[in-house]
């Protein structure tokens, strides 16, 4: 009764979706415990999802089992095997595994048997990257071919690995991913632990459940990204015909910042219970793998748990890197400290052409700061360079320095309190026009590095698990599955997928309904449409042109653009209002289809979002003009796209309406 | 209503209120900060008098009005009846134990065990009765 008057975080609970989870538990439970012997055959067809009758005796004569079944019995039984014709390899293998469910004392075990079609093999092999053939399962993983399986056997681990284990999942890191996985395989019944544990930075700074997005990175980020447009939106407010206090309009930092920490504590809070909620532990401390399945967990008194499971997923993230300089750990600052500073930044250095570099310098400069970005060479690497340049070009109109070159130096001149900024000497090679070098340096009161991120994989026993990274320090993967078939990994520790946020949450559960259920589903880790929340926004999904030419050759490309002003923009004469801009990169042979997908406007986080989909659905130039837009957007501008890109072609000037 | 809550956030932080604050100042002695379970055991569930607990967080705007009244309410009733504030930032293992999922949300206690909750900002009435059930349970 009390209820009408809500709280922080109500948390409206449906009572017949937790039956549901719990009936789904002890389901689970049974099929993952007890997967009796192989029996029956398709002829037999199965009744009411019995197990047994899932499980196909494969003779050959017998008809293949389809691929939703197969992969239902690849991933709930102890132990299977799959394969088109039962062969001696077959035999070999189940002779092994049994063998070693003996030595490792597994009762009532047996080894189920899949034969399948072609058509099965080639989808399996594909969701797997997996080309060994028969293929061999333990405890739901691909473990790969024969050859494969003898290895997990003469090192004792296969063994090892069907005896029982505390968890069915040990989650390393509770950031968008893992807590997206651990919390989808708690879904589907089983037992699971999130292990989380956050390093101080060097300045000391530290936080919360919930990984970077949330305490460091995608959320204090836009809302101080907003609190920046704000500050323009009150200078036009007054051409709009608000009447203001007379007087310098200020902004207060501790405000902003206290306002944005309180929001992310509610948000660690949330996590947390979202945890409980869904009965995964949470362990608060650092987890490495002192075995092949054992983690040592070691929290903040240094007290240090031992736990063991069947299976274990990395989702360490990264955390920003130094460049190994004078100065450079002792007096500078990273993404991880600036939204907890505790002083005012004051005069600031953005160090890096990455898309933290310019997003932090961008909304510090709209906060009133005075902001300089020292970049070695191109801004953006890996996005569309066309409108990376753009982008600089709209940061320098907007009032924001760019230094070219990279701090060999840094020197204390002043020593930083808890409530001021300190004073630094920045020292670095410049270049001048003339081709010679000089060096230059100059005083700032804050230095942000933001020259790039690591992977956080050197401390957590990888290397005794046998995980193999690659020169990134990022765990290598097939799909998700790193090099030892237990061990996965998911989000930005994961080499060669984009580091964002909602792809890891996509790989996390998608993962696990593959795992667990065996869904015949993979994470799509391309045209992800995805914002850089620089000042004024840069929206993309696709191909940059760069990749598009590389991939399909110039001639095979025609791009379409153009620039326009949002009418929000033309009655406070914003000169943001020049920099507007769009372009559609396509296929110029198979109907024009749209391959990338470019725009610098403001909000271009929600356009993108939306049209994103277009993209994913093959949408080509035509579907775009046959597309009514809405007015007066700058969404539409997409719809009416006639001008082809050229070399050479001098600068679009936006005309009127 | 989110209004609301950034309006109750706001006045935490211009209050003396302050929970990481208020444990410095001279609160009376049935009015307390909790932090750990062991603190939980002793002065709670081992408490001679009836003890309401109030779950809170310092960006729970919400928490900021109820704290503040329940305190007031607590101090009135000259020691029949204790109060426990529990940061659920610095004690969230106690949060969890007692499955809190809301904040505020507000047990009470006698003779360590539960016999009575709320979760929100509720009216001062049915405050009063809350008081007046947990001290004549």
């Amino acid at each position: 009764m009390f209820r009408d008057f809500c709280g922080c975080f109500q948390n409206l609970r449906n009572q017949s979706s937790d039956d549901q989870i719990k009936e789904n538990q002890l389901s689970m439970g049974v099929v993952a415990s007890g997967m009796p012997p192989p029996t029956s055959t398709r002829s037999n067809p199965p009744t009411n999802g019995e197990p047994d009758a899932k499980l196909a005796k494969c003779e050959d004569s017998a008809p293949r089992t389809s691929l939703k079944e197969a992969l239902k019995i690849l991933a709930t039984s102890k132990a299977a095997i799959i394969f088109d014709n039962e062969d001696e390899v077959v035999k070999e293998a189940v002779g092994i595994i049994e063998n070693a469910a003996k030595v490792a004392e597994v009762a009532n075990f047996e080894v189920a048997k899949v034969q399948v079609d072609k058509l099965t093999k080639k989808r399996i092999q594909y969701l797997t990257l997996h080309d060994s053939w028969p293929m061999i399962y333990v405890k739901g993983d691909a473990v790969g071919g024969i050859i494969d399986l003898k290895m997990l056997s003469e090192s004792n681990r296969l063994s090892e690995w069907l005896k029982d284990h505390q968890y069915d999942l040990i989650v390393i890191g509770g950031g968008s991913g893992g807590l997206a996985a651990a919390k989808e395989a708690a879904r589907l019944g089983k037992k699971v632990a999130c292990l989380d544990f956050v390093k101080p930075s060097p300045p000391g700074t530290t936080w919360g459940l919930g990984g970077t997005c949330v305490n460091v990175g995608c959320i204090p980020k836009k809302l101080m990204h907003q609190a920046s447009l704000l500050g323009h939106s009150i200078h036009d407010a007054k051409k709009f015909g608000w009447k203001l206090p007379e007087g310098e309009i200020k902004h207060n930092w501790g405000h902003l910042r206290d306002s944005v920490q309180d929001h992310i504590s509610s948000l660690n809070w949330g996590y947390r219970v979202q945890l409980r909620e869904k009965t995964v532990t949470y362990i608060n401390s650092y987890g490495e793998f002192t075995g092949p399945f054992e983690i040592s967990a070691t929290n903040k008194k240094k007290k240090v748990e031992k736990l063991t499971a069947d299976r274990f997923l990395i989702s360490t993230g990264l955390r920003p890197k130094y460049p190994e300089i004078p100065g450079a750990k002792e007096y500078t600052i990273t993404s991880d400290d600036l939204f907890q500073l505790t002083y005012p930044p004051g005069k600031t250095l953005t160090v890096g052409a990455s898309y933290v570099s310019l997003e932090c310098a961008g909304f510090l400069h709209g906060l009133g700061f005075d902001v300089t970005v020292m970049v070695r060479s191109i801004l953006l690497r890996g996005f569309d360079q066309d409108m990376a340049e753009r982008i600089r070009k709209h940061m320098v109109s907007y009032g924001m320095k760019f230094e070219n070159g990279v701090p060999s130096k840094i020197e204390q001149i002043e020593e930083k309190t808890d409530e001021k900024a300190g004073r630094y000497m920045v020292y670095w090679e410049k270049k001048l026009e003339d081709g010679s070098v000089v060096t230059a340096q100059e005083e700032y009161n804050t230095i942000l590095m933001a020259i790039g991120r690591e992977a956080m994989t050197d401390d957590v026993g990888l290397d005794l698990a046998g995980v193999k990274r690659a020169r990134s320090k990022k765990v290598l993967g097939k799909r998700e599955q790193s090099t030892v078939p237990y061990i996965y990994a998911i989000g930005d520790v994961l080499e060669g997928t984009p580091e964002l946020t909602p792809v890891a949450i996509q790989a996390g559960r998608v993962l696990m309904r593959r795992l667990i259920e065996g869904a015949n589903e993979l994470t799509e880790y391309d045209q992800i449409p995805t914002t850089v929340f620089t000042p004024l926004e840069y929206g993309c999904c696709g191909l940059s042109e760069e990749d598009a030419i590389a991939k399909h050759g110039k001639d095979n490309i025609i791009i379409y653009h153009n620039v326009f002003n949002p009418l929000e923009y033309t009655i406070p004469e914003r000169m943001d209002k020049d920099h507007c801009y769009v372009k559609l990169i396509c296929l110029r042979h198979e109907e024009e289809k749209v391959i990338g997908f470019h725009i610098l406007t403001p909000n271009a986080g929600e356009v993108t979002q939306g049209f994103g989909i277009a993209l994913k659905l093959s949408a080509t130039k035509a579907d775009f003009d046959r597309l009514i837009g809405i007015h007066p957007t700058v969404a539409e501008n997409f719809t009416t796209l006639t001008l082809e890109k050229k070399e050479g072609d001098g600068e679009l000037q936006a005309s009127g309406c | 209503m989110l209004k609301f809550l950034r309006f109750g956030a706001n006045l935490a932080r211009s209050s003396t209120f302050v929970p990481k604050q208020s444990r410095f100042f001279s609160t009376p002695q049935h009015i307390f900060d909790v932090n750990s379970v062991e603190d939980f055991n002793e002065k709670v569930l081992q408490a001679s008098t009836p003890v309401i607990v109030d779950f809170h967080a310092e960006w729970c705007g919400p928490c900021q009005i109820l704290g503040p009244k329940l305190e007031e309410k607590i101090n009135g009733r000259e020691g029949e009846i204790a109060m426990a504030k529990i940061n659920v930032d610095y004690a969230g293992e106690l949060a969890m134990d007692y499955e809190i999922s809301v904040v505020p949300t507000v047990l009470a206690f006698k003779d360590g065990e539960k016999i009575g909750s709320f979760t929100g900002l509720i009216e001062d009435e049915q405050l009063d009765d809350f008081i007046n059930d947990a001290i004549s349970a």
